[in-house]
């Protein structure tokens, strides 16, 4: 299939697509031509892609057989476009809404302070994968490779092993419910609420890539590291 | 005056008089069905519209196998759960409607009751039925919430236990669809529950 296509079908894999650096101006190239001028793995980009497109397409064992570095790689990319992108576009257009409605700032500081509350705990929560997690991850990659007998590693993953730290997407996924229901239901209505309805549409979209980045996350990432520690604790058998 | 039907699926002898008398005497729901068990249940032909369904929380795991088999019995009804025990965890709360306990005080059973009955289709088209209020109970407790108090020390200042603040907790998230404290702060502020220099103190 040719990338255009793809985006033809579904402009919104767009920003999917540019997380593994490709940008528009496909020209007439093929996903696997794409995928080679980027030095990307064509079968992860693809089951990738689909199960962004469509929920219910979520092979499990499937995607758990690529690498786990790929994986991560994924991850990461994810949260960069978070934070670099999508979180300061939303904190930009809240603040273009306070100054297109003058009158109404109490309650719309209420919004904005509770953004920014909920800004701080994926804020927190993604720091916390990419100084903790991930190179937990990738230590027990590095020991099983090398097959060592790493006694601090060890003592560190049954301390914590995986599914430990994963248990915490709950509390975040509930404030951006909340935020949403607050602007759908109970924030009086604006004069000017066409800015508004930009930033609601904004939160729906962060919010369907959020749980599709946790389902990669709890389904793909988990299972496959708590595979790859058990293997580990074996060589101390 | 519309007919509501209340529906009890309760084992425990003096727990079903006593909510049958409850409804009968307080809330003025005349018609009363008793079952111990969803078989006997299903052995009648039950018309089903305006109901309260009350359900024992032994029968909660029954309740959910039988919903699964028959997803659209109480689609039409209202499904409220009782706790005899406070302990006792509610894991799938969104199949219920809202939750009561044995302690609760005539007030309290009444506001829950009453608030469901409200949500009912009305017949009456000039009259918007799912207003879903805040009980005064709730509102006081949304107060707290927003000043910042523990589930435990709202549960001191109201002479209530900790369980039965969780419980009402929950039915305030189901009524207004926000989870977190935050979410009920600015609810509370934007809805004069509470003012925004009593959160700042």
């Amino acid at each position: 299939m040719k990338m255009a296509d793809m985006i033809h079908l579904n402009y919104l894999l767009l920003s999917v697509v540019n997380r593994f650096g490709m940008n528009l101006g496909f020209g007439d190239d093929t996903i696997e031509e794409q995928c080679k001028k980027h030095n990307i793995n064509t079968e992860f980009f693809l089951e990738i892609v689909n199960t962004f497109n469509d929920k219910n397409y979520f092979p499990q064992k499937r995607m758990q057989s690529f690498s786990v570095m790929d994986i991560i790689g994924y991850l990461q990319k994810t949260h960069k476009f978070y934070l670099e992108l999508k979180l300061p576009y939303i904190e930009s257009m809240i603040s273009e809404l306070i100054a297109q409605n003058q009158g109404h700032e109490k309650n719309l500081s209420l919004l904005v302070h509770f953004f920014k509350e909920y800004e701080r705990e994926l804020i927190n929560h993604i720091e916390r994968e990419e100084k903790v997690v991930y190179p937990y991850i990738k230590e027990i990659e590095k020991a099983l490779d090398a097959k060592l007998k790493d006694k601090i590693l060890f003592d560190k993953m049954n301390a914590y092993p995986i599914d430990k730290y994963e248990g915490e997407h709950d509390n975040v996924e509930e404030k951006l419910f909340d935020l949403k229901n607050i602007i759908i239901k109970y924030l009086p209505p604006l004069e000017n609420s066409n800015m508004l309805n930009r930033v609601l549409n904004e939160l729906f979209k962060l919010e369907k890539d959020l749980n599709d980045h946790s389902r990669i996350e709890d389904k793909v990432l988990v299972p496959k590291v708590s595979q790859m520690e058990e293997n580990f604790r074996k060589l101390f058998v | 005056m519309r007919k509501f039907q209340g529906i009890l699926f309760i084992q425990n002898y003096l727990l079903g008089l006593g909510i049958e008398q409850f409804l009968k005497n307080d809330v003025g729901i005349s018609s009363i069905l008793r079952f111990s068990s969803f078989s006997e249940f299903e052995n009648t032909i039950q018309q089903l519209s305006d109901s309260i369904v009350i359900i024992e929380d032994e029968l909660f795991d029954l309740y959910k196998t039988f919903i699964v088999e028959n997803p659209n019995i109480f689609a039409n009804s209202k499904v409220v759960f009782i706790k005899k025990d406070k302990q006792t965890l509610l894991a799938n709360y969104e199949l219920v409607d809202s939750i009561i306990e044995c302690t609760f005080e005539k007030a309290e059973l009444l506001d829950v009751i009453n608030g469901l009955l409200k949500q009912f289709p009305s017949k009456d088209t000039s009259i918007k039925s799912e207003k879903r209020e805040l009980s005064d109970r709730e509102k006081t407790i949304v107060k707290l919430v927003a000043l910042g108090k523990t589930a435990n020390e709202i549960a001191e200042e109201l002479y209530l236990s900790s369980h039965t603040v969780i419980t009402h907790r929950k039915n305030i998230s189901k009524k207004l669809g926000i989870k977190t404290v935050s979410g009920l702060t600015v609810y509370a502020i934007l809805n004069n529950i509470v003012s925004f220099e009593e959160i700042n103190k």
